[in-house]
């Protein structure tokens, strides 16, 4: 666990303790609410975790070198986001390799739109997004969240 | 697909089984078929099925693969783990004490720049990837903040976090990782007016006049998050 975590872990008992001095029975009704809600999306949760297991089966860090490298910018830049979209990569594995790739003087456009889809735009993620807040929210997010992360892309090639 | 009516099966279901457990004396859920049950699970997790299709499908036909998958789903189901509890205190809180009054002032249809700048804050201090944000923001959202905030507390939670900015200027450069946010934030709040824009409240499943709390046979109605009007 990492710093951050613990110190929410520590937030949360802090919280937790809080609310049932302050009043046990709202507490356990609030937390019958919140299991309910969470417990209907618990089965998707864990549909898209090992979602992400079969897909990143499929898309190898290998993959994603060769398509972020390729000769064609535009090309590669679209393929970036897309291959974002669909995987959830951790920071800790996507920075140092996207780090290694523009070290080696790979173009800098593709690699921000595969980062910055990795995080906003969510394929697997798609339908518990779609349930929980309907589905013109869902589509309008996704889809403005890529086409935002082209043009991010595409700033950040220019000015950097 | 439809989202509207999966809610409407949902909310079925859920009443089942609210009266299902609050009749003690009553026969419920349990004398139901085995087939039965397995019908509903199914229906209900459609997804999780597919998933698990997929993985045996896999096992039989390329199990080096399936191995590999499985394996590094392990590194996300740990960190499901370690996030999901955290997530639901968060929202026990919000439920129990944080009256639907505050919300709509704070993030709501008319809370303006200063509720932007609280949604962003609130998404930057986050624990977990995006799906962990779903439960905060779908109780924000029954209790009344607007579309606009619930986009930017979304993206920002997946998007700005400390420690990955960290991450991010040790392997790219302060200067990449400065650009990028910069950027990032203003695309969010760009996204979260647009959508403002085109996403009415009336398009999110359970808003406002579904949501005003029910209860059958004294149970809460699951899934239905919002606080009664208490006086």
């Amino acid at each position: 666990m990492d710093i951050f975590t613990i110190l929410f872990w520590v937030l949360a008992v802090g919280l937790m303790a809080f609310s049932l001095i302050k009043g046990k029975d709202k507490t356990f009704k609030a937390m019958k609410r919140s299991k309910a809600m969470m417990g209907s999306m618990m089965g998707q949760i864990v549909a898209i975790i090992f979602l992400i297991g079969l897909v990143l089966a499929f898309v190898p860090t290998e993959t994603i070198r060769a398509v972020l490298g390729g000769d064609t910018p535009f090309r590669s830049t679209l393929l970036g986001a897309a291959i974002g979209s669909v995987t959830l990569i951790p920071a800790f594995v996507a920075f140092p390799l996207i780090g290694s790739m523009l070290a080696a003087g790979a173009d800098i456009v593709p690699a921000v739109a595969f980062l910055t889809t990795l995080t906003m735009v969510g394929v697997v993620t798609f339908p518990l997004e779609q349930r929980e807040f309907g589905r013109k929210f869902a589509i309008s997010r996704n889809v403005m969240s890529f086409l935002l992360a082209m043009g991010i892309a595409l700033v950040m090639g220019v000015i950097l | 697909m439809s989202g509207s009516g999966k809610r409407g099966n949902m909310n079925n279901e859920s009443v089942k089984r609210a009266n299902g457990t609050s009749g003690s004396g009553t026969s419920g859920s349990v004398q139901k078929g085995p087939m039965k049950r397995v019908a509903r699970f199914v229906g209900r997790n459609k997804l999780l099925v597919l998933v698990a299709g997929a993985y045996l499908l896999l096992a039989v036909l390329m199990p080096e693969k399936a191995a590999v998958a499985f394996q590094s789903s392990l590194y996300y189901l740990w960190e499901m783990v370690q996030v999901l509890p955290v997530i639901f205190v968060f929202t026990v809180v919000i439920e129990a004490w944080i009256p639907k009054s505050v919300i709509m002032k704070g993030l709501g249809e008319k809370s303006g720049v200063r509720g932007w700048l609280l949604s962003m804050a609130l998404g930057s201090l986050s624990a977990g990837p995006i799906y962990a944000a779903f439960p905060i923001g779908k109780m924000l959202m029954n209790k009344g903040a607007s579309v606009t905030n619930l986009v930017i507390i979304l993206s920002s939670w997946a998007v700005i976090k400390v420690p990955m900015l960290a991450n991010e200027a040790k392997f790219l450069g302060p200067q990449f990782m400065a650009v990028r946010w910069v950027l990032t934030v203003f695309a969010i709040f760009l996204m979260g007016w647009i959508m403002g824009k085109v996403v009415r409240r009336e398009d999110l499943p359970g808003s406002v006049s579904e949501t005003e709390s029910r209860e059958i046979d004294g149970k809460i109605v699951a899934g239905d998050t919002s606080l009664p009007e208490e006086a």
